[in-house]
């Protein structure tokens, strides 16, 4: 069974996050804070079937939301960013690296 | 007197200069063609820029001293003078006068100036820290324009710290250049803001800052400390072939690098069985393995080899340091990661992997510099406002990032910071770059004097833990240490003088206050010759002080003092102690008269009989408290002018003009009365060495038992001498094993 790995990433700063996969919640966790030395915050890694997925990340504190859909057997991996009020999600094939 | 420092604290010769042949060349350095770099340029040029100093030591300026009303104690036959402590003493230090300064107690100023023009990668930029009494920095920049060839001019654009007294806008700037290091000079004229000031700097260094570096591996993981930077085809055609290190990276961004030869190969069962690494087994790795580990600011930082972190091969290497006081010095990279696997169809992937697992050294090193990456320079809290560059061909960006991935990243980089950092590492600061500082006055006490030097300043108490009763008075020791191999004069009196000293208290969620003693003495220069090991310690009766108490609440406080000897700034590590709540509504009650000024001269002074107040209250504390610790601070101060031919002044009769003899009044000795006291006081000796402190116990013990020996109770004489005895038993049981030392006081 395919994995979905989601990373939280850039510009988190103590805040409540929820991934829904399907507007199921998969992750929901307070206090999510970005280390900037290597710009990482936490993961979500969630087994999923084949096909594709609607995920949708929820800072309901904040009140921002994105959503994308995502085939599980072209992406792997899904990097969320928030910038500017905004959260931005980068679906991609490989895994993402930290330095 | 005023110097001009010239490549002191190990700074500053040529040989130390560490110039590589790159450095020869000016403003255009970045762009050279690797023939150009073949052809040195005749004549060679002299350089600036670099660090430059001047200091001035001076002697504190008239304070407004209160006229002290308790008379002093002055009587040869006194048996117990004054409780011991500091107070003012003009040794070592030469007098000059405050010119342009306006001036609190200051023991010395001094100056550092950073000029940034010329060599590799010039920024054009000046900057300057001031540094007055220790804790007191004012840090400016200014960017600068070429006005001629030995001349420059700017605006002060940024200004940190202490700046009220610094209104300058604008700097002049006049260079001498030379071949010879102890005549190269810089001339500022500093103006704008109503005011001018003119100061000349000695050269100190080429660079601006010094560095150590420690690189230890894990078992299992090569390091990879130096790369041919021509090794891999895709690359810039300006790159010039060599061997690059990260010495010679951190050299050009303009350190002093050292390179600790310590190297520790950690044994890979070491920190976790399951052989990667979590931040917390790599924080108490550093701690065992790196032989600089210190709880303190440093410009120093331990870099770890290992081969992959509980994160998996995603990540390449972590600034992990941020666990504990002191953040930002260790870093790790990771060589089971993805930064050892090249891309597929790589032309020289073992060129690749080599070259990406240096860069990954550098890059984490440059967060333990406090940079960010390039693309969240907006981000948090910048130290300046800057503009986030996710296309920046440096160090700090990551090169998967930029448009056309790393391909595109690596066609560009020529091995180097960008501007911004240079500037950031260069001239911010130092609190905001050197490894393990943090804010000002936050969480640490006071910044960290550069370096560690022969003497060793330390402050310390005789008790287990650093509770204090709620009004029990703050006694605490200062101890200096001869940490030289080779012996140290130092003044006899460097301790005991408060005048030469800044003692700082602070309660936690309160300003810092300086302390300051009521009484300022004047004692004849004499040196003291500590060997190595040997030490100097005093008593400083911290509690009160001219302006009042600063040790009268519940709470939290932060002790610390700094000092000059030999030339050297001396810090001592910051004392917590912790005063406990009143246990009574009696305590409270009686607490608003000890807290007086009065009660705190009459204990300052050990004893009056001119401020009734003050006594009164003392003697409340014995009769409502008589088994508090406060109660044996109370029966020394009322002993001691009973235990003597207390004179006082009749301000009647000395107005009048009368003869001096008539001028003074002496009370009869109350022999039982003062024995009566000290007996109490001095009674139980483990209780009153711990709140006396040892080196108070020892001087009022001693001085009791010559006293009784005098008045011929031989017995009792012998009793308090055994008690002396035991009294420094114990305090030689509290020093820290392995650390001999030979009292000297």
């Amino acid at each position: 069974m395919p994995v979905l790995t989601v990373d939280l990433q850039e510009g988190f700063a103590d805040d409540h996050v929820t991934v829904l996969v399907d507007d199921r919640a998969v992750f929901d966790r307070r206090g999510v804070r970005t280390r900037y030395e290597i710009g990482f915050a936490a993961r979500a890694e969630i087994e999923l079937d084949r096909g594709a997925h609607k995920v949708c990340i929820l800072l309901p504190d904040k009140g921002e939301v994105a959503e994308t859909t995502v085939d599980t057997q072209s992406v792997s991996h899904v990097g969320v960013e928030r910038a500017e009020g905004q959260v931005i999600m980068r679906p991609s094939a490989e895994p993402f690296r930290y330095m | 007197m005023t110097d001009i420092k010239h490549g002191e604290n190990g700074y500053g010769d040529e040989a130390d200069a560490g110039f590589d042949e790159t450095a020869y060349y000016p403003e255009t350095a970045t762009q050279l063609t690797p023939a150009d770099r073949l052809t040195p340029r005749l004549p060679l040029p002299l350089f600036a820029s670099g660090l430059y100093q001047w200091s001035q030591r001076l002697l504190v300026p008239d304070l407004p001293v209160r006229p002290i009303p308790t008379p002093l104690p002055i009587h040869p036959d006194l048996p117990i003078p004054p409780r011991p402590g500091p107070g003012p003493s003009p040794t070592g230090l030469e007098t000059e006068a405050a010119t342009d300064e306006a001036l609190l107690p200051i023991l010395f100023n001094r100056e550092e100036l950073r000029l940034d023009v010329d060599g590799r990668y010039p920024q054009m930029t000046a900057s300057g820290t001031l540094f007055r009494r220790f804790t007191m920095r004012t840090h400016w920049i200014a960017s600068l324009t070429r006005t001629g060839s030995n001349s420059y001019t700017g605006a002060i654009w940024f200004k940190d710290g202490d700046t009220a007294g610094f209104p300058f806008t604008n700097v002049n700037i006049t260079v001498i250049r030379s071949l010879f290091p102890n005549q190269r000079r810089v001339t500022i004229q500093f103006a704008g803001g109503g005011a001018t000031r003119t100061r000349t700097y000695g050269f100190v260094s080429s660079y601006f800052h010094k560095v150590e570096f420690e690189f230890d591996h894990q078992v299992g993981a090569t390091p990879v400390l130096d790369i041919n930077t021509t090794a891999h085809p895709n690359r810039p055609a300006s790159l010039g072939a060599e061997t690059l290190t990260a010495t010679k990276v951190f050299q050009r961004a303009g350190f002093d690098v050292r390179v600790n030869g310590a190297v520790s190969a950690i044994p890979s069962d070491g920190a976790d069985t399951n052989t990667t690494w979590s931040d917390a087994e790599m924080h108490d790795a550093m701690q065992v393995y790196w032989s600089r580990f210190a709880d303190r600011s440093q410009w120093a930082m331990w870099v770890l080899t290992a081969r992959q972190h509980d994160m998996g091969s995603g990540l390449g290497g972590i600034m992990f340091d941020s666990i504990g006081p002191n953040h930002r010095q260790g870093t790790a990279l990771f060589t089971d990661s993805f930064i050892n696997v090249a891309p597929g169809g790589d032309p020289a992937p073992d060129a690749w992997k080599r070259r990406m697992q240096f860069w990954t050294m550098i890059h984490e090193m440059g967060h333990a510099f406090n940079l960010a990456h390039s693309w969240q320079k907006n981000l948090g809290t910048p130290w300046i406002p800057l503009a986030a560059d996710g296309e920046a061909r440096s160090f700090m960006n990551y090169p998967v990032r930029v448009a056309g991935g790393q391909q595109a990243f690596f066609a560009d980089f020529q091995f180097r910071f960008s501007n911004p950092e240079m500037l950031f590492m260069r001239h911010a600061p130092s609190r905001f770059v050197e490894m393990g500082n943090a804010d000002w006055f936050d969480h640490h006490g006071f910044e960290q004097p550069d370096g560690a030097g022969e003497l060793e300043l330390e402050l310390r108490i005789d008790r287990d833990k650093p509770h204090y009763d709620f009004m029990e008075p703050v006694v605490v020791e200062l101890r200096i240490t001869n940490r030289a191999t080779e012996p140290r004069i130092v003044p006899e009196s460097l301790l005991a003088d408060a005048q030469e000293m800044l003692v700082i208290t602070k309660r936690d969620g309160q300003a810092a206050r300086q302390w300051r003693p009521f009484a300022h003495h004047c004692r004849e220069p004499r040196g003291r010759v500590l060997q190595p090991g040997d030490s100097l310690t005093e008593s400083l009766f911290v509690a009160v002080g001219e302006g009042g108490w600063h040790i009268d609440e519940p709470g939290n406080y932060t002790l610390q003092v700094a000092l000059e000897a030999n030339g050297q700034e001396l810090m001592s590590n910051p004392l917590r102690i912790r005063v406990a709540p009143p246990r009574s509504f009696e305590e409270q009650h009686l607490a608003q008269d000890v807290f007086t000024e009065d009660a705190g001269r009459v204990m300052a002074f050990d004893g009056s009989m001119v401020l009734e107040s003050g006594i009164d209250a003392w003697r409340r504390v014995m009769e409502q408290l008589p088994k508090s610790r406060a109660a044996i601070h109370a029966a020394i101060t009322l002993a001691t002018p009973r235990s003597r031919r207390f004179r006082t002044l009749d301000w009647k009769a000395a107005r009048a003009g009368q003869e001096e003899a008539k001028c003074f009044r002496f009370a009869k000795v109350d022999h039982d009365g003062a024995r009566k006291l000290l007996d109490k006081a001095l009674g139980d000796t483990r209780l009153a060495v711990e709140t006396l402190g040892g080196v108070d116990f020892l001087y009022y013990a001693g001085h009791y038992s010559d006293w009784l020996e005098k008045e011929g109770d031989k017995a009792d004489a012998r009793k308090m001498g055994d008690a002396c005895k035991k009294a420094a038993d114990l305090r030689a049981a509290r020093d820290k094993p392995g650390r001999e030392r030979r009292q000297v006081a």
